[in-house]
């Protein structure tokens, strides 16, 4: 219907966005005829999740595919999955996880549509032929951060060169997610704290951003209102009503992202992954010091003062800070990043040049150069 | 040459002329005859250009001023006989209460010539006609038979034009009789009865009166000789009676008839002389100039004409013994400007010779028409677009050429391509046939279990091997492989079934929800064997459908025309040794793909193999003109089969005056319009062949037509030409001469391209080679009257609410598409009106009602 030769604000999302008390009904009314369930093994070995889901689907015939890949994914460590996807012949795929199987399952998605396609083409943002010929796409999100549920992008990793590549289509947006806390109420502090902590970053980046728009910004106050309002609870007591309070905001936050990237600590965060550092603990550890940082711009700090005071975190930019300094003590995260490099060795030029080329660090409010980008690290430490 | 105006006090003389008619056919040697010839029509041609402004204008344009003439007869522009077809009506030299007939020709080969004859013309056919028909049957008059209609029967109007054909003739009958009639098929047939009974009276009498048969060639052999000599007919006429019919040959030649065999089997029926059967030429543009057979087999021009022989491709003078076009150069044609005629027949010439004792003048034969262009069905499009099944000329013939596959045209079953070769090995052409049925059945249900995607996956990998720099079709990249190439690349394929299977491909590999009915799945399931008939110059173009139906898993039986390259099978081998593995480690292999691919030819007249192909297929695709796609359509079939037949089509271009606000949009469409008159040089179904321009724009009609021929001038060397053959270097040169007459042309120095300009509310006959008419209207809804199902594409240049209804009031007329102009040719989906895929499969259903 539309066709856009020149960037506008714009809003795309699933087509449905089921959340509520056993939201995971719904797919009771997924019209389907063979749905391939693609999940980790803490999901596959945990039966009452696998009853959960398979009571729910109405389809003529299901599968459960374990996901054979770890993080982000090459193709090589997907051909498994694939392989049992093509057998299965599926029409819908139903993806359960975290980040990365609903990325990886993405990826799969993409090559059991287009088996012989080339990275030089799926390498290139927005060139991938179109999706849904064969099949449609169904996210379940078992963390409360990635928003990778809502995501137009998923990560894969080039066995080569060992970059890892965006790999970017609208068409990725599912048809159908489904947010139902059952499948993230026992989710472990830890990891509530970091990925919580990792759609605050989806949410004050994207607040912050160049391609911020008043749409985005009100899903975006709306998310972090919530995680200040829920997240203390989830994080010391968890339970029900909390976590999905922290699920819904994560993939609101999810949308924020999607529309307006984010910024420098995403394009350093994503340098730590090779440390073994969590991305969403990595963003606990740097957005601390980019909003700080960001705040030398007026405009910014403006921006980050209204976005504290909509969502009760404060009343400035600093009182944002601290919120998220103390969310991450309170999910038991360590904050200093030379604690957690535990004697590992940084490439500072590596690492600073890396952030630098990151797609985020474009998007990021204050222009960021070498010289910058190193501060920002220091501050870390 | 510069023209000047005629001096009008010059008196018109036809001295010469008349002494010319006042000789004896034969009687004067060329040496004596030409020079009056020339001074008899030079005098014709002046009083033409003096009183008839479209051949003035003619001679404008050919930069001849017969008021200036100093050369020779061959110097005299001829003027090529579709002007009488289409100008005709209108080429009167003298007062139009003057004109006495008008005479039309009988049409055989489609639009029928006009001349506009007054007394002098007349008098001048009567006296000519009469000396040469005298010297061939004596001066006495005797009895005809005319095996042909009685113009007074209740069946005349089946007679038609030949009717004053056979009129002309009657001036030598002391009495005529007619032995055809119609039966009840209303076909012509001999009027056994009569014919036998006035034989047996005849010879009953003992007649010595000779007697003539007249009739049309055609007509005479085969309603009435044939029917005969198979009855074991045969009389003796009397001596000197002999057997006339004029009317050509083309249908004859068709049926192996030759001219010793028509000559024995008359000479037999009838017991004359094979020399006493007299085959007559002429031609209605100079009526009245009759060219009978010498015994000798020459015909001779008499007194009254000279005969030229022209190359076809240059138009340069041919010399004794050289084959071309036939010139006609006589003084008779006076109301109209019919002196010097190029016929669209072939001849020779040998100088003149003395064998026949006081004949004279240059001795020709007729060897046949010259090759037309004919209207072309699509499937001639994409194999221009795609592959040529040869090269036209052949005069340069790369190392790279694949060697034509030899086929021998009257023989059997050939299998051109099968991959289990030694199941076809023996046994008779039936049982081959049915091993190749056979086979291809038992590899559908391998076919039917192969993923969409993987198939297209395999194809592409096939299409990369066609773009190879080694393969055997190399030398076609840039004329039409490059297109069927990216055509297969499994991208495309995979949006091209999306497209065609209600958005989902994967309807091929099973069943799917419909949306908004929970319970009811459909899937697309393949009907089964394709049979597909290409016609001769669409070897390529099948490969298009072959892969779609490859794709749906479809098995293919691919019967090729006798004109056929060894693309198809080429394009097949490149499967061969291929296997594509999926990302999940899934493998097809090209080789399983070709068990359910055939290629097989039989002659057209193996109506037991058509038959047998026919009744084995769930889909039967043909492409082709009327006669190949009716001779598909009539085979006997499947009840339940799906046919998709490629016909003829045509199309056309509309410019609205609000697409040209400015001088840039107009170059902009010049330039894009070049381009759809030139890709393909026309020979595309949605190639124009008109464009309509409507006025008001920035620049008016004839301008937009002169700018077009500056940008037809650029595609030239941008998208080189195929060569032309003879025959579209005849149609070209005529429809030059039509608008040297009547309108504008500008044109390239070779046959390269031509832009034609008249203000007729028509669409213009397809000449093809990148001959392209402009012509304007007052509003582009003026040229939505010629939609029709006939047309296949209308290139659009035209805005908002007018674009929309133009658009809408021709594909409701029956036009499938209206491109961007620029883009006529770029073969898309729905294609010809359909999604192909989707009449290839079956929707089937599970679950609701």
């Amino acid at each position: 219907m539309l066709s856009l030769r020149s960037y506008f604000p714009a809003f795309r999302s699933p087509e449905n966005i089921i959340s509520g008390e056993n939201a995971i009904a719904a797919l009771s009314g997924l019209t389907a005829v063979r749905v391939a369930v693609i999940a980790g093994d803490s999901l596959l070995n945990n039966p009452a999740k696998r009853a959960l889901l398979k009571d729910n689907i109405r389809a003529h015939d299901v599968a459960f595919i374990r996901k054979s890949w770890v993080g982000e994914p090459t193709l090589e460590e997907m051909s498994e999955t694939i392989g049992e996807v093509e057998k299965f012949r599926p029409d819908v795929i139903l993806a359960v996880g975290g980040g990365s199987v609903l990325d990886g399952a993405r990826l799969v998605w993409m090559f059991y549509e287009h088996p012989d396609i080339e990275k030089e083409t799926f390498y290139r943002p927005f060139a991938i032929p179109r999706l849904r010929g064969k099949c449609r796409f169904v996210a379940i999100p078992t963390t409360v951060g990635t928003g990778s549920e809502v995501s137009s992008a998923a990560v894969i990793s080039d066995p080569d060169t060992h970059q890892k590549i965006p790999v970017v289509t609208h068409d990725f947006i599912p048809d159908l997610v489904v947010l139902d806390a059952q499948l993230v109420v026992d989710l472990p502090k830890l990891v509530t704290a970091s990925t919580s902590l990792d759609a605050m970053s989806h949410i004050i980046e994207g607040y912050a951003s160049n391609l911020a728009n008043p749409v985005m910004d009100a899903l975006a106050e709306k998310a972090l209102q919530m995680i200040v309002e829920w997240g203390s609870k989830a994080l010391s007591e968890g339970g029900h009503e909390p976590m999905e309070h922290l699920l819904i905001a994560a993939s609101l936050a999810g949308l924020v992202q999607n529309h307006c990237l984010t910024g420098a600590s995403h394009a350093i965060a994503h340098q730590l992954g090779q440390f073994g550092i969590g991305h969403g603990h990595a963003n606990a550890i740097v957005l601390p010091n980019v909003v700080a940082f960001n705040s030398q711009d007026d405009k910014t700090r403006a921006r980050y003062d209204r976005l504290a005071r909509t969502s009760g975190a404060g009343e400035t930019a600093a009182d944002l800070v601290q919120f998220l300094k103390n969310y991450a003590e309170m999910g038991g995260l360590e904050r200093s990043l030379s604690v957690m490099l535990s004697g590992a060795e940084l490439d500072l030029e590596q690492v600073t040049e890396a952030a630098l080329s990151d797609p985020n660090a474009r998007t990021n409010p204050v222009e960021l150069n070498e010289t910058n980008i190193r501060e920002l690290i220091a501050a870390c430490q | 040459m510069p023209v000047t105006t005629p001096d009008d006090t010059r008196a018109y003389s036809d001295d010469f002329a008349k002494q010319l008619f006042a000789s004896a056919p034969y009687a004067i040697p060329d040496a004596e005859k030409l020079p009056l010839l020339k001074q008899a029509v030079h005098e014709e041609l002046m009083f033409h250009f003096a009183n008839n402004p479209l051949f003035a204008r003619y001679c404008e344009n050919q930069g001849f001023n017969p008021f200036e003439f100093e050369g020779e007869l061959e110097d005299l522009p001829a003027i090529p006989v579709r002007v009488f077809k289409e100008l005709g009506a209108r080429l009167a030299s003298v007062n139009r209460d003057d004109i006495k007939v008008k005479l039309e020709s009988s049409a055989t080969s489609g639009v029928p010539s006009t001349v506009l004859l007054d007394k002098v013309t007349a008098k001048r056919q009567s006296v000519v006609m009469s000396r040469v028909m005298a010297h061939f049957l004596g001066n006495d008059r005797c009895p005809f038979m005319i095996m042909d209609i009685d113009p007074n029967s209740s069946q005349r109007a089946a007679l038609g034009a030949r009717g004053a054909a056979v009129r002309g003739y009657l001036r030598f009958a002391t009495e005529a009789k007619y032995f055809v009639g119609l039966d009840d098929d209303q076909q012509l047939s001999v009027l056994e009865d009569e014919l036998l009974a006035h034989l047996d009276e005849i010879s009953k009498n003992g007649s010595d009166t000779p007697v003539v048969v007249f009739g049309f060639t055609f007509v005479l052999y085969a309603s009435v000789a044939r029917k005969l000599l198979d009855k074991g007919v045969n009389y003796k006429l009397p001596k000197g009676s002999k057997v006339i019919h004029i009317g050509g040959w083309k249908k004859l030649e068709a049926q192996k008839v030759d001219r010793p065999k028509f000559n024995g089997d008359l000479a037999k029926l009838f017991g004359i002389s094979p020399d006493d059967v007299i085959d007559i030429y002429g031609f209605t543009e100079q009526m009245g100039l009759n060219y009978p057979d010498f015994p000798d087999g020459w015909k001779r021009a008499p007194a009254y004409s000279h005969v030229l022989i022209r190359n076809e491709r240059t138009m340069e003078l041919c010399g004794p013994g050289e084959e071309g076009l036939l010139e006609f150069i006589s003084p008779v044609p006076h109301s109209y400007p019919g002196n010097v005629v190029l016929t669209d027949d072939i001849g020779v010439y040998e100088d003149e010779d003395t064998s026949i004792p006081g004949v004279f003048g240059r001795r020709f034969k007729i060897l046949g028409r010259a090759k037309k262009a004919e209207i072309r069905g699509c499937g001639d499009i994409m194999a221009t677009k795609v592959v040529q099944a040869a090269p036209v000329t052949p005069t340069t013939s790369p190392a790279t050429t694949p060697a034509p596959m030899q086929i021998d045209t009257m023989g059997q079953l050939q299998v051109l391509y099968h991959a289990d070769e030694a199941v076809v090995e023996n046994g008779s052409d039936q049982e081959k046939l049915k091993a190749i049925l056979d086979g291809l059945e038992a590899n559908q249900s391998w076919l039917r279990q192969q993923p969409v995607d993987a198939l297209a996956g395999l194809i592409e990998m096939a299409q990369r091997r066609w773009m190879e720099p080694d393969f055997e079709l190399g030398e076609f990249r840039t004329n039409g492989l490059g297109f069927l190439a990216e055509w297969s690349s499994s991208s495309r394929l995979r949006a091209l079934a999306d497209a065609a299977l209600k958005g989902r491909r994967g309807h091929l590999d099973g069943f799917l929800p419909i949306e908004g009915a929970p319970n009811k799945m459909i899937r697309a399931t393949p009907r089964g064997l394709v049979g597909h008939w290409l016609s001769g110059n669409v070897p390529v173009l099948g490969m298009l459908v072959i892969v779609q139906c490859i794709l749906s898993k479809n098995a293919n039986l691919v019967k090729v025309a006798a004109t056929y390259s060894n693309a198809i099978p080429a394009l097949l081998r490149a499967f061969e040794g291929l296997t594509f593995t999926t990302p999940g480690g899934y493998s097809i292999s090209g080789d399983d793909l070709l068990k359910s691919i055939s290629v097989i030819y039989f002659d057209r007249n193996q109506t037991s193999l058509a038959s047998q192909m026919s009744v084995a297929c769930d889909c039967r695709i043909a492409w082709g003109g009327g006669d190949a796609i009716n001779a598909v359509k009539a085979l006997p079939q499947k009840w339940s089969v799906q046919d998709i037949m490629f016909g003829p089509k045509l199309s056309y271009m509309v410019i609205a005056k609000e697409a040209m606000p400015s001088e840039r949009f107009v170059k902009k469409l010049s330039r894009r319009a070049a381009v759809d008159a030139s890709v393909f040089d026309q020979t595309a179904c949605a190639s124009p062949h008109t464009i309509f321009v409507e006025r008001g724009g920035a620049v008016s009609p004839e301008e937009f037509a002169e700018r077009l021929a500056g940008d037809m001038q650029k595609a030239l060397i941008r998208i080189p030409k195929t060569p032309e053959d003879e025959g579209a270097i005849n149609a070209i040169n005529s429809v030059r001469s039509v608008y040297q007459f009547d309108g504008r042309v500008w044109q390239s120095q070779g046959p390269g391209w031509t832009v034609l300009y008249d203000e007729r509310l028509l669409l213009a006959p397809p000449t093809y080679s990148r001959v392209i008419t402009v012509r304007p209207v007052d509003n582009i809804m003026e040229a939505a009257q010629f939609a029709s199902d006939d047309i296949q594409t209308i290139g659009l240049a035209a805005t908002g609410a007018k674009r929309l209804a133009f658009a809408e009031a021709v594909t409701v007329a029956g036009v499938e598409r209206c491109p961007d102009i620029g883009t006529m040719t770029h073969f898309d989906s729905p294609w010809d009106g359909m999604f192909v895929m989707d009449r290839i499969i079956k929707w089937v259903t599970l679950g609701g009602p």
